[in-house]
């Protein structure tokens, strides 16, 4: 155990499995404004044997592997989500480099979801890497002093949302991994409602959420999913070990490295 | 690395947004080499290094991928022929660039001629689409506010979305071109501001308006002040 306390301890790295290393990794540079966390590589260089990547945008590390599996997919942890301060902005800088919405959810562009939190957030996905989710958000509510204190419109981490089939069942799981709950809402569709609740430790969060579709079949998840892992860095425990989540959602939990360099205090959901 | 602060996430984050280099016609291949090779030797990973398609071999010789190249096309006049800046387009897109920007033909512009100011647009996105993020440059100091207007308004029509306000180079970009651009056109053109931005306080203008890169030769002072502001250790200072 080290001596950073719990919110300066925890990090949440979120593995995400690619079939070409060196084009994701220049995806998530070139798109995203996210740097390899070695100092020493560049994405326009990388070797060429390299199969593992860690790329850092402020507060949010990804984890890039190399898989030659050419069925990645959806699966349980289904987005990793970015806070931008204007999402409309952030959203056409990267249609600018080429980049996509995600055709299923934002076949238009940004939307707002007026049942979250107080005045609603705005929000829109992207694609990343192999069709992986990124969704940029921003609670309508906060105001824009994030801008003017960390001086970029596309900020880190806000939250990793996890599609699950029970919230309840999945609320008790991440409960005991030491988050607690900030938000529950009900999002009321056509289909049916789409219970959500979000669940914070440090300064990182869990959105949980559960689809009619999945709920009822409609969708199943990828057997092997793009968004992979979740990868806890947690200064309270002593050693590693696997959890596997209701959904079959893979939890690593290590110890935080006592010489890590950064903790980051910037905020999300 | 000049300052141990540009491993710092916030700098980083900070500086993904800026563009750097050496460009105009007075610039020598040598100056190409020692602003390349600065910041190389830097260590801070800014978003692109800006120079002319003739100085290409060199700034990628020295970056070796480093950061991504940006090479405008038909800069800083905008005024030679279309065939010519679409020859160079081509070339720049053999060449595997990673990121351009287009002077339009000024008279178009000045002329309220946006009909051309489309078509030229239409033909320069034609060519870079899904492989060239491509800015359209309008001078926007030369125009009036409606025809500001007019011209985003063709280049989305052509379909880009990308603005770049000026060239630099002795043209700058104000505060209230930017905003004039992001109030009407919020989110349907990604902007640009270029030229006489030389302090935070600049940049902080344009980050409220949405904007996510920046021009700027004054990027290592800008940094540097941000990192004064974030408290960061300023002792580190070593050679470049």
């Amino acid at each position: 155990m080290n001596s950073l306390n719990d919110d300066q301890s925890f990090q949440i790295i979120v593995r995400l499995m690619v079939n070409d290393l060196a084009a994701s990794a220049r995806q998530m540079a070139d798109q995203f404004g996210f740097r390899a966390e070695q100092a020493d590589l560049t994405v326009r260089a990388l070797p060429g044997d390299l199969t593992m990547l860690r790329m850092r945008r402020l507060n949010q590390v990804f984890e890039l592997v190399q898989s030659n599996d050419s069925s990645l997919g959806h699966g349980p942890i289904d987005h990793v989500a970015l806070n931008a301060v204007d999402v409309d902005s952030a959203v056409i800088a990267v249609l600018a480099k080429w980049g996509k919405l995600d055709p299923d959810i934002s076949p238009d562009g940004a939307a707002d979801i007026p049942e979250f939190w107080n005045a609603g957030t705005r929000f829109v996905f992207m694609q990343g890497p192999g069709t992986a989710r990124i969704e940029f958000c921003h609670k309508i509510e906060d105001d824009a002093c994030r801008v003017q204190k960390l001086k970029v419109n596309l900020a880190g981490h806000d939250h990793i949302g996890i599609h699950c089939t029970d919230v309840d069942q999945s609320r008790s799981f991440y409960e005991d991994l030491n988050f607690k709950v900030i938000g529950d809402f009900l999002i009321p569709t056509p289909d049916g409602d789409i219970p959500v609740c979000f669940l914070k430790r440090g300064d990182f969060c869990v959105e949980l959420f559960s689809t009619p579709a999945l709920r009822n079949g409609q969708i199943q998840y990828a057997e092997t999913p793009l968004w992979n892992a979740l990868i806890l860095e947690d200064g309270q425990v002593s050693a590693s070990k696997e959890l596997i989540g209701p959904d079959g959602e893979i939890i690593n939990i290590i110890p935080t490295p006592v010489n890590a360099d950064f903790y980051m205090n910037s905020g999300g959901a | 690395m000049k300052h141990s602060y540009y491993a710092d996430p916030r700098i980083q984050a900070f500086a993904s947004m800026f563009h750097f280099g050496v460009l105009g016609e007075e610039k020598t291949q040598e100056d190409v080499i020692l602003e390349a090779t600065g910041l190389r030797n830097s260590g801070l990973n800014i978003e692109a290094f800006d120079c002319e398609a003739t100085m290409l071999p060199a700034a990628r010789d020295i970056l070796g991928g480093f950061c991504k190249l940006h090479v405008p096309i038909g800069y800083p006049g905008g005024n030679i022929c279309l065939a010519q800046k679409l020859y160079q387009l081509e070339y720049l897109l053999g060449q595997n660039i990673d990121d351009s920007c287009f002077c339009l033909d000024y008279s178009n512009l000045l002329d309220n001629n946006w009909a051309a100011v489309e078509a030229e647009t239409r033909t320069v996105m034609d060519m870079c689409e899904d492989r060239l993020p491509m800015a359209m440059v309008i001078q926007s100091t030369m125009l009036d506010d409606r025809q500001i207007v007019d011209a985003c308004k063709a280049i989305i029509q052509g379909g880009a979305n990308r603005v770049k306000m000026n060239t630099g180079y002795g043209w700058g970009t104000s505060k209230e071109e930017v905003d004039l651009v992001y109030r009407h056109f919020r989110g349907k053109i990604d902007i640009h501001p270029s030229g006489n931005i030389r302090n935070l306080a600049q940049v902080g203008q344009f980050l409220d308006a949405g904007v996510s890169i920046i021009h700027s030769a004054a990027v290592y002072d800008i940094i540097d002040e941000f990192a004064a502001e974030l408290g960061l250790n300023n002792s580190n200072k070593g050679n470049v």
